[in-house]
């Protein structure tokens, strides 16, 4: 018996409090810094540190609903959350999730599903890390030159085709006039990856809002955890009727460490400029990029797997 | 007809005065006899004692519940990349196994032939092993690695301490360490006397791991009441995180 290990129930072990702390509060930092919910981060520190991969997973997402609703708060009296914005995706999101849970069993069915689900990883985290990485460097050293007056630049196709779309609507927050469809397509596109990936998406999501519905970084922050908050909660409910493999216990201890790391964050996110967020966001992906590819790469340690839910 | 029952009839009169004379020769007892799995609860020691013949060594086991684990076999595929494929199914195979004894068992083994199931190498009689599709390694081998990288397998020496011989007996005491990562249900202490022809006598003892106080209550409620529970950690985190952002609010405004 040691008063600073806990018995989770649900997981079948017992961790240390001050480790579990301490992940939450670094998963928080990161998720108050960059908007994205931590779920692809945490889950492999959980598995790392004795918990089974199935309730790593889904106590994961527990707790981001906790954190996220910590990071919005922070971010809502910064006025940097599009309600409006958030909701549409949220619900682009939600049909896209459903849509993805079908392919992943046809997949499965097929058998080739893992296979697809880590290749699919592999390429996503490696064009988007790459892309935010060398987008963000080139507009770091733009900024240091005298920027060309906007007539000057010429409007691209894809902002032609974006104008051009009918059910045009104000987002005042963001500061953009945009189709409602532009919202609703890109979430379930990114609520497909997700389901398939089997992440809060979170990390597609950000560069998304960024690259593609041309949100002010700060927004797409403050917006990407309002969405996750929904996401995440929906998840928590399933997982806990369907597989019982949420331990409450183990969420709450995280998010008492993430949501103070969130909070860190939302704050220290304030004396960062945009490009500074989006280059150590493309560096974290990069990271995580690099770990999968060598994980797929690599001899493993141990040549067995238990068989686990998605 | 008549001679065959006779014969069964010897045949099980000596099997149970044989057992009878076994378990005469080996007496155990093991304390606590039920493990209560409490909020700090961060593994415990078993303690068994009793008695073996003299001129034997004591081998005692802390065996789990076998149940089928289905796992997956790790391969190549197109030379690169390393995947889950082929399906593994073991069969026969104990949840826990945590085996100690006085001195290396792998000396006792040599021995003594019949008491090379004992161990954990072993235990490759007993467990069942289906394997889908071709494969390049010992499963065996690699299931093993996976249990003690676990803690739930381990094998220990030096931890069983006898006491002086008498009448042909020695007493025996071995503390167990039960690892952290253990689920309530039934669980048994074995214990065998090894001498120089292999298995002299056996006896072994069920024990029961059991949760209580509020991992017995989480439990209940997220597996009998499962909706509610996954609404409630819901809620409960939404709130939590409400609270945080409030204290973080009031600090900044100071």
């Amino acid at each position: 018996m040691s008063l600073f290990h806990m018995y989770l129930p649900i997981a079948g072990n017992s961790v240390n409090i001050l480790l579990i702390l301490g992940l939450g509060l670094a998963v928080g930092l990161l998720s108050g810094l960059f908007g994205v919910g931590g779920g692809f981060l945490m889950t492999p520190l959980l598995i790392m540190v004795g918990i089974p991969p199935t309730v790593a997973a889904a106590t994961d997402s527990n707790q981001i609903v906790g954190a996220s609703t910590s990071g919005t708060l922070a971010h809502f009296r910064l006025g940097n959350v599009d309600v409006k914005m958030g909701l549409l995706l949220l619900l682009g999101g939600i049909a896209g999730g459903t849509v993805g849970v079908g392919i992943i069993k046809v997949l499965r069915a097929m058998g080739n599903a893992n296979l697809l689900i880590q290749i699919c990883y592999v390429v996503m985290l490696g064009v988007i890390g790459a892309y935010m990485f060398a987008e963000s460097l080139q507009s770091m050293s733009k900024a240091k030159k005298d920027a060309p007056p906007p007539e000057a630049r010429k409007e691209s196709l894809y902002a032609r085709i974006v104008k051009n779309l009918p059910w045009q609507t104000e987002f005042e927050r963001s500061g953009l006039r945009l189709s409602v469809l532009m919202p609703l397509v890109l979430g379930a596109f990114v609520g497909i990856l997700a389901a398939i990936m089997g992440v809060g998406g979170g990390f597609i999501m950000v560069p998304v809002m960024v690259y593609m519905l041309r949100m002010p970084m700060h927004v797409v922050v403050g917006t990407s955890l309002f969405q996750i908050l929904f996401t995440c909660a929906d998840v928590t409910i399933m997982q806990s009727w369907q597989n019982h493999t949420v331990d409450f216990v183990l969420a709450l201890i995280l998010l008492i460490g993430s949501s103070v790391g969130a909070q860190v964050g939302a704050k220290l996110g304030r004396k960062l400029r945009g490009d500074q967020l989006k280059i150590l966001l493309a560096c974290i992906v990069l990271l995580v990029w690099f770990q999968m590819l060598y994980g797929l790469v690599a001899r493993p340690d141990i040549l067995l797997a238990y068989v686990k839910g998605h | 007809m008549k001679i065959r029952y006779f014969t069964l009839l010897a045949v099980l009169c000596l099997f149970s005065a044989s057992t009878a004379s076994a378990q005469d020769k080996l007496r155990l007892t093991v304390q606590p006899q039920t493990i209560n799995i409490g909020t700090f609860y961060n593994g415990t020691t078993l303690t068994a004692t009793g008695s073996i013949p003299a001129d034997s060594e004591a081998v005692v086991r802390f065996l789990g519940d076998s149940a089928e684990v289905h796992m997956k076999q790790k391969a190549r595929v197109a030379g690169v990349m390393w995947m889950n494929l082929g399906s593994v199914t073991f069969e026969k195979a104990p949840s826990v196994c945590i085996v100690s004894s006085a001195v290396d068992l792998k000396n006792l083994a040599s021995k003594a032939g019949a008491a090379d199931g004992l161990n954990l190498a072993g235990m490759r009689q007993s467990i069942q092993i289906k394997s889908e599709g071709k494969c390049n390694f010992d499963i065996f081998d690699e299931f093993l690695k996976m249990k003690k990288q676990e803690g739930l397998y381990r094998q220990l020496s030096g931890n069983i301490s006898y006491g002086k011989p008498a009448n042909g007996q020695k007493t025996f005491r071995a503390l167990i360490p039960l690892p952290s990562r253990l689920k309530p249900g039934a669980y048994t202490v074995d214990v065998s006397a090894v001498g120089s022809g292999g298995i002299v006598a056996r006896g072994e003892q069920p024990i029961e791991a059991k949760l209580v106080g509020p991992p017995a209550l989480m439990a209940t409620l997220a597996f009998n009441y499962p909706i509610l529970y996954g609404v409630l950690a819901s809620l409960i985190a939404i709130l939590a995180g409400l609270g945080i952002g409030l204290v973080f609010q009031s600090k900044g405004a100071h």
